[in-house]
């Protein structure tokens, strides 16, 4: 079950990528798992590969004289964050810490997880988000968790082609939010326009046929 | 069930008379008079301010409502909740008058978000000195397949085509 404590993670994951100062980028990867690794990700774990055979390995720091870089080591993670001169390097250690100290509890109970918990979330936040607006639209998503990425589609409907793009940012805002920070977010959304008439409840070609026959009678 | 279809237009397009022409009940009419210093007697001396209402019962359990919003730059706030729910909507434009066709731009720009059927009735083509369909299309920049029909709003059987070519297209669109 995805609880609130795991939600204030992603939260705080999402907080340290957006809104800290002085963060560059944030990085998590999978200890183990090897695919689609960036350079940075490869060297990063030959490195850790390396000296955890010295020592016991919970935290780096890489500075040099303009940036830093602050590494957090746990059971299943690398975990951390690119840093400039602007950043306040106790507040950095501090979130990353906080992080660090609860991903592996957050990975296992996400493994334990139903998909269709998380699709319940995310409907539920599309619901209140179309309610909130003068959008009546309809949404569909169907989710596939494939160890650590989330695929799938979410389909929106909006009354206008105007609201696209406001409702296709807020859409993709939700799901960063709510696909746990430690999976790669393979989620596409997209969003349709219908043309008004076809949210008219109880509308048919026969009631139509009533009214043109009314008005050719007049 | 009731229906609704949307009569929009600049100011002075003859929104007001086409619901009455069409309606079966006295149209119910937000108007107030116009103060005016040109001394003129043809100017119009009242304007819609809220909406216009009229209705057509089509049979025990369906009814066609007819909106007309205001015309006027300074009530536009009225389309958007006026537009709720629309089975689709009439663009009058006032033939004989050059800066209504530009006025009118901007309200097809503004309902273009509505997302609903529409047809442009070229209303007044009775007076003299009206411009033509071609002329209107052209200045509208309307695209060929937006009918544009021919209308006099002061009477009924005009009317009735307008609303006829908005209730075809609905219902092409239903059966696509």
């Amino acid at each position: 079950m995805i609880n609130r404590e795991s939600t204030s993670l992603s939260a705080f994951f999402l907080g340290l990528k957006r809104d800290t100062r002085g963060v560059q980028q944030v990085f998590i990867f999978p200890k183990s798992q090897e695919k689609d690794e960036s350079l940075f990700h490869r060297n990063l774990r030959y490195l850790i590969l390396a000296l955890s055979d010295r020592i016991s390995l919970q935290q780096i720091w890489v500075e040099t004289t303009h940036s830093s870089i602050v590494v957090r080591v746990t059971r299943h993670f690398v975990l951390g964050a690119v840093l400039n001169e602007k950043a306040n390097l106790a507040l950095v250690s501090a979130l990353t810490g906080r992080i660090a100290s609860k991903v592996d509890s957050y990975f296992d109970s996400f493994r334990r997880t139903d998909t269709r918990i998380l699709e319940n979330r995310i409907q539920d936040r599309i619901d209140e988000t179309m309610a909130s607006s003068r959008s009546t639209g309809t949404s569909r998503l169907e989710l596939q968790v494939d160890g650590l990425s989330i695929s799938g589609t979410v389909v929106v409907t909006v009354p206008s082609q105007e609201e696209v793009s406001t409702m296709k940012e807020r859409i993709q805002g939700i799901v960063e939010e709510e696909v746990p920070f430690f999976c790669e977010n393979k989620v596409s959304v997209d969003i349709k326009t219908e043309i008004a008439l076809f949210r008219i409840r109880g509308l048919t070609r026969q009631t139509l046929s009533k009214v043109i026959q009314r008005i050719q009678g007049m | 069930m009731q229906l609704k279809i949307l009569i929009t237009g600049t100011y002075n397009a003859g929104k007001t008379q086409f619901i009455q022409s069409i309606s079966e009940i006295e149209p119910v009419k937000t108007e107030k008079r116009i103060v005016s210093h040109s001394g003129n007697e043809k100017e119009k001396t009242e304007t819609t301010v809220a909406m216009d209402f009229g209705r057509i019962t089509i049979d025990d359990e369906i009814a066609l409502h007819l909106f007309g919003t205001p015309g006027q730059d300074r009530f536009d706030f009225m389309w958007e909740i006026l537009s709720e729910g629309i089975l689709g909507y009439v663009v009058l434009v006032d033939s004989s008058d050059s800066e209504s066709l530009e006025q009118t731009r901007r309200i097809l720009k503004f309902f273009e978000c509505v997302n609903a059927p529409f047809v442009v009735a070229a209303n007044k083509q009775d007076v003299e000195g009206a411009a033509d369909l071609d002329t209107i299309r052209d200045k509208l920049s309307l695209p060929e397949d937006v009918p544009l029909i021919p209308c006099v709003a002061l009477e009924r059987e005009s009317v009735k085509q307008v609303l006829l070519s908005l209730l075809f297209k609905v219902s092409d669109l239903l059966e696509e």
